[in-house]
């Protein structure tokens, strides 16, 4: 099988996990209910961290029993299985398209305003195709190499706004509403799950399960607490009932650390370093979704695989953007039920097929 | 046994009928006996005539001798290439002094080079195709009549530059030996410098119909065994017609093709290539060629320079510092502008922009165009001052940088802020230490430019970051180009640190060495 998966090591795939783990948390899809009634994004984003953290070990632990490197080991040949692993192919496929939406609002209205977002997904689109149908090995590496750039830029924007942030906007804390908590991190999921399910996909790749499995571990910890770091960055900027309507947050909070400091301004130089990372967590999604169809359907070569589904996330991010009402109804649906996407289909996968005991000769 | 006498059970078992196996067998044979040295001197005089083409190539000396008064021979040389004195000293004259009263006629070259030849390497071959190659590599053969072999005697004495200073890759305190054409000299500087039992050079054919001979340096026992093995298959396969070096044959055995950065590093300093080789990589060395390629390398040893442990470590960490910054800088610098300028004028001061409006007030060419033009003239300027003789060379660079841009910039066809630009990435561009790395770094730059000017900073993001995927996935003979960094090895290179020396025990696990320190 041509899987163009590659070898790689702990950091590499904990470099991945991270930044995915950092894009994905960063760019919820549709945050609103978030700032309802105060802001639980940084609660959500670290409830939700821990809860896929959990499903991660017992993944591992269940490959550790049962033997095998990845998911695909777990699915085996049931039939079953094998049909549980398209939502999760699907829970991929709406992670990866999370992060580029996320962007391309503030590219769209703010840096091209005016542009068509067609023209802007072209470009991201042909750096997709590159990044899956060159595989998982060199998804990794790039992560790794950008991981000390989009650190420093990410530590850099978080503390050069220090003086524009205010302890009193983060209250009212949504601590008392657990029913809203609840429904919030069960969405998270499809933030916080998907890097450490892309990883399982890929975990052939790992040196062994306990490389895969440290690998996770450092990744979702150190990402889980950069987002959380950063939504609380800004919900320390913004007071919620702004942020309940404002397009790209990330990015205004850039610009008013420009608006502070004129000499510098770096925010569309950030901002686009940042792409970098978006994308690179897009492409490792959707690889990873792409090994999971083609291990499980059987599917010789992955990169046609990987180019169709590249093309189909840029395709749905566009169609959420030209605004078609029943497209846009069904993607919320799913955004709101990422807990059933990902919470249902993988017990059921870990759960081991009973043998049938041999009939005894009479 | 020969072929043809075994069992038809035994070949039928190889899946082979008998009677084609025996056909075979015998072509084979007599194919051999055909490459074989005839003992009959008249028969081997007209094989060389007529292979030599000795009617019209009068660089072939047959010098026929009498052995002892006896036995009649010929020395065979190519004028030019064998030293004169040499023979006439150490092969004719004791040719006529010997004794070989009762030397059978089949024993006599072996009699002759025990008792007579006062040379250190000689050879005997009953092979016509090693006479031929060695009268073509400068040494001589002698052959007898009424034996079917040769004595090949190394009697290459042709006139080959001096080992002189290295003209590219200047330093200030470390050696200032360069490689020559002349292969033995370079195993030689190579030598004098790793003077350690298991440093292996091993000479090889480079393959095709030349017969250019090539080298291959390792350290054995430490180098990977099978990056040896890989790179000798990859050598194996060269059938070329081409006159061979070392970019031709890294192109002839490198993995991406198109890739415009280079797998191998070319470097003129023996000090260099022994480094390499301490470090478990391969010294590649090509006969006529002045210049030693090594195998595997990364991104850090295109961007290291050969005295960069020369010197302290503050001063070599600010110098690396600087010269990561000055690549970056050269890189990236144009495309920025040219984004911010076109696409992002927000992103600039109002005192910049000002200085940039009031440059370009006169100036008719659109900016984009002016810059690329620019970075364009910078090359040619560049290329011109390569190819024309040292002092000239100098004065064209010269004559380019200040002239060429004054006039350009008093004409109206470039602007002040856009010749400082290209200047300074320029400038950036030269303390890329290897010269392949500064060439790829160029035309990247254009292809930013570009990108940069369709669609600003997403273009430089979407090119910056496929140009950084392609370098993660490429390997220089199975070693990750990105290595150490992704993946990460145990002993770290700092691309803007240089670490401390100390006693190391061996060569790093970059390059995936056989034996490595701990």
């Amino acid at each position: 099988m041509n899987l163009r998966m590659g070898a790689f090591g702990r950091q590499e795939a904990a470099s991945a996990v991270l930044l995915a783990m950092f894009f994905g948390g960063c760019f919820a899809f549709d945050s609103r209910a978030l700032f309802e009634n105060g802001n639980a994004s940084w609660i959500v984003e670290i409830v939700a961290c821990l809860q896929a953290l959990l499903l991660f070990e017992a993944t591992v632990w269940a490959l550790r029993v049962r033997g095998g490197n990845d998911l695909s080991a777990l699915i085996g040949d049931s039939k079953l299985k094998k049909a549980l692993a398209a939502p999760l192919i699907l829970a991929l496929l709406l992670a990866a398209m999370q992060p580029l939406e996320g962007f391309l609002i503030p590219i769209t209205q703010f840096v091209f305003a005016g542009s068509k977002q067609v023209t802007a997904c072209l470009y991201l689109l042909s750096c997709l195709f590159l990044l899956t149908v060159l595989g998982a090995e060199t998804i990794v590496r790039t992560a790794r190499i950008l991981l000390p750039v989009l650190l420093v830029s990410i530590l850099a924007a978080l503390l050069s706004g220090i003086g524009e942030y205010r302890l009193d906007r983060i209250f009212p804390i949504p601590i008392g509403e657990p029913k809203m908590l609840l429904t919030e991190t069960g969405s998270a999921q499809l933030r916080a799950a998907p890097p450490l399910l892309a990883l399982l996909c890929i975990g052939e790749g790992t040196q062994d399960r306990m490389a895969m499995r440290s690998a996770g571990r450092i990744g979702a910890i150190a990402g889980g607490l950069l987002s959380a770091a950063a939504l609380f960055a800004l919900s320390m900027t913004f007071p919620y009932t702004q942020l309940r309507e404002m397009p790209a947050p990330f990015y205004r909070m850039l610009v008013e650390v420009r608006a502070e400091n004129p000499t510098l301004r770096l925010d569309r130089a950030v901002l686009f370093l940042w792409l970098m990372g978006a994308i690179l967590s897009s492409g490792y999604y959707i690889y990873a979704a792409c090994v999971l169809f083609a291990k499980t359907f059987g599917v010789r070569d992955a990169r046609p695989v990987a180019l169709c589904l590249s093309a189909l996330a840029v395709s749905l991010i566009l169609v959420l953007h030209y605004d078609t009402e029943t497209t846009l109804a069904v993607l919320k649906l799913l955004y709101r039920n990422a807990s059933l996407l990902i919470g249902i289909p993988f017990p059921l996968i870990l759960l081991k097929r009973r043998r049938r005991k041999p009939k005894c000769a009479v | 046994m020969n072929c043809w006498r075994r069992s038809p059970k035994e070949t039928e078992s190889e899946g082979t009928p008998p009677f084609f196996a025996r056909r075979k067998a015998r072509k084979a044979h007599i194919r051999r006996e055909e490459g074989k040295i005839p003992k009959d001197l008249g028969k081997n005089r007209t094989w060389l005539e007529t292979l030599f083409r000795a009617a019209v190539n009068t660089d072939l000396i047959l010098r026929p001798l009498r052995v002892g008064g006896r036995v009649d021979a010929l020395a065979v040389s190519m004028n030019g290439m064998a030293d004169d004195k040499q023979i006439a000293d150490f092969i004719l004259r004791p040719a006529f002094r010997i004794e070989i009263e009762g030397v059978p006629a089949g024993r006599i070259p072996a009699y002759f080079r025990a008792h007579a030849l006062a040379m250190h390497e000689t050879e005997l071959t009953d092979e016509r195709q090693t006479v031929a190659s060695a009268i073509l590599e400068g040494r001589t053969a002698i052959l007898f009549d009424g034996a079917g072999e040769a004595i090949l005697c190394d009697t290459r004495g042709f006139v080959s530059r001096p080992v002189e200073k290295p003209e590219n890759e200047m330093t200030i305190l470390g050696p200032k030996e360069a490689f020559t054409e002349n292969i033995r000299t370079n195993v030689t500087l190579l030598r004098r410098i790793l003077k350690r039992p298991d440093f292996v050079c091993e000479f090889r054919d480079a393959g095709g119909t030349n017969g250019t001979k090539l080298v291959l340096a390792y350290l054995d026992g430490t180098v990977n065994p099978s990056l040896l093995d890989e790179v000798k298959r990859r050598l194996d396969a060269i059938s070329t017609d081409m006159r061979l070096t070392v970019g031709r044959v890294e192109q002839l055995i490198e993995d991406y093709t198109y890739l415009p950065l280079p797998q191998m590093l070319k470097t003129e300093r023996p000090d260099r290539a022994a480094s390499a080789v301490l470090d478990g990589r391969i010294a590649l060395l090509v006969e006529g060629c002045p210049i030693a390629g090594v195998l595997p390398i990364t991104v850090g040893t295109l961007l290291k320079s050969g005295e960069d442990l020369d010197m302290r470590q503050p001063v070599g960490t600010i110098v690396q510092t600087i010269r990561m910054l000055g690549a970056i800088l050269s890189t990236y610098l144009p495309a920025y502008f040219l984004a911010l300028a076109l696409h992002h004028p927000g992103q600039l001061s109002s005192e910049i922009l000002e200085t940039v409006i009031a440059s370009r007030a006169m100036v008719f060419l659109p900016l984009w165009m002016e810059m690329i033009f620019l970075l364009l003239v910078f090359q040619l300027v560049r290329e011109a001052g390569l190819r024309v003789p040292g002092s000239i060379g100098h004065a064209i660079g010269i004559i380019g940088g200040l002239l060429l841009g004054q006039a350009a910039v008093s004409a109206n066809i470039v602007s002040t802020v856009v010749l400082i630009i290209v200047a300074l990435t320029g400038l950036g561009n030269f303390v890329i230490p290897d010269y392949s790395a500064q060439v790829a770094t160029a035309y990247y730059r254009i292809l930013l430019c570009i990108a940069a000017t369709l669609a600003g900073l997403l273009g430089i993001t979407v090119t910056g970051l496929c140009a950084t995927a392609i370098m993660c996935s490429v390997k220089s003979f199975g070693v990750p180009f990105f290595a150490p960094y992704a993946p990460v090895t145990k002993h770290r290179e700092h691309l803007f640190f240089r670490t401390r020396i100390g006693n190391r025990g061996g060569p790093s696990d970059r390059s995936n060495p056989q034996r490595r320190r701990a």
